[in-house]
């Protein structure tokens, strides 16, 4: 006997010698088993507005319940919450909170659902899994807001009690995931193809980094091929980014850069585009079949909703997302 | 020797004041010590692991 352990979880499949830490941070050989350090210790727990993910078409105007870990097995350089997806579990402020309690706190604070999100939902595995069960026996439906780099049969598992599914498809090179992120593309493409198979409800987040992934060329060939794959009912989020972790030295997205990106996903096809991070910018969403406005967002805060049962109040049209 | 008017040594009220300047320091220091770097280190949540395998013949090492 080694002692030494393969991690099945993501494509990275860490060989762990007794001792060793996962890329994750969050796993560990410990005398020859693979354990999570996580399990039940989130670093943040708060009620969200559902807009906040950014889920514009899942119950929109409700609180979700989220809760993140330490760790992430992708390291990018631009992260925005590197501050906890950076570090490791035993340095991070953590509370007690086991799966029953996030059920409990889910329910107190009157929300529908619990996001698994901030850090990266599927380094925390397990937690989030028997999360998301408890949780759907609960009535509650359940979020991962995730960057999709992980193996078919756990994500399969998860899948099963999951209902809707923020992706950061971060870009659309293999370059840009291996130099930016430590992680690959074509990873995330078969996830979202398996999310999409299981059922999930899928809303893409496209961080937009001047100067990296903000050629219209790449930007039409990922909008083309969540078109292909995904459909055209599939919500992007193209995200302003802010100088973060070891991009300091770059500036905001100019708000020009993100209309570009718009306006080419809407040239595919696409038929809900927003843009986010710049509030009161392209945060509605719109009737593909009449053109009017049937939610109006300002912020995180819904100001109008002409929805009737998933549908167009106007015409009819049954518009994509989960509404009850 | 320094006294007040009423005779006591000037210089009695200091040291308790010293003591307890150092008691205090002290117990901030105990709290922050057990907030920080011994609570922070108590409070991961150890858990067998799903999807994982044994490896008998390793050849690759972790990243």
């Amino acid at each position: 006997m080694s002692g030494v352990v393969r991690c099945k979880l993501c494509p990275k499949e860490c060989e762990l010698a007794p001792g060793q830490r996962g890329d994750c941070r969050a796993r560990v050989n410990l005398d020859g088993k693979l354990v999570t350090l996580v399990y039940g210790k989130p670093c943040a727990a708060r009620p969200d507005p559902v807009e906040k993910k950014p889920m514009f078409h899942f119950l929109p105007g409700t609180r979700i319940f989220s809760i993140a870990t330490a760790g992430c097995n992708l390291h990018c350089k631009f992260c925005q919450n590197w501050d906890i997806s950076q570090k490791n579990p035993e340095d991070a402020r953590n509370i007690d909170m086991p799966p029953q309690k996030v059920v409990q706190a889910a329910r107190g604070y009157s929300c529908l659902s619990v996001a698994y999100t901030y850090s990266e939902p599927l380094t925390f595995y397990e937690y989030t899994r028997d999360t998301c069960v408890l949780a759907k026996k609960a009535g509650l439906k359940n979020v991962i807001v995730t960057a999709g780099y992980i193996n078919e049969e756990p994500l399969r598992e998860l899948c099963e009690s999951v209902d809707g599914a923020n992706v950061d498809l971060k870009a659309f090179t293999e370059e840009y995931y291996r130099d930016m992120c430590d992680g690959d593309l074509a990873t995330v493409l078969r996830s979202l193809r398996i999310m999409r198979e299981e059922g999930v409800f899928i809303e893409i987040t496209n961080l937009v980094l001047p100067g990296h992934n903000d050629d219209p060329t790449l930007i039409k060939e990922m909008c083309e091929w969540i078109k292909d794959n995904l459909g055209a009912r599939t919500p992007i989020h193209f995200s302003r980014f802010h100088p973060q972790y070891r991009m300091m030295h770059l500036y905001p997205t100019p708000a020009k850069t993100l209309q570009t990106a718009r306006d080419v996903a809407k040239e595919t096809g696409l038929h809900h585009v927003y843009v986010g991070n710049v509030p009161g910018v392209d945060e509605d969403t719109y009737c593909p079949r009449c053109g009017k406005t049937v939610i109006s967002r300002i912020g995180y805060r819904v100001t109008s909703y002409k929805l009737d049962d998933g549908r167009c109040s106007y015409c009819g049209t049954p518009i994509a997302g989960v509404w009850k | 020797m320094i006294k007040r008017r009423n005779g006591e040594d000037i210089r009695r009220g200091w040291t308790r004041r010293g003591f307890g300047l150092v008691a205090a320091t002290a117990a901030a220091g105990v709290t922050f010590f057990k907030t920080s770097v011994y609570r922070s280190g108590s409070d991961i949540g150890v858990k067998i692991a799903d999807h994982w395998e044994e490896v008998k013949d390793p050849k690759r090492k972790s990243k």
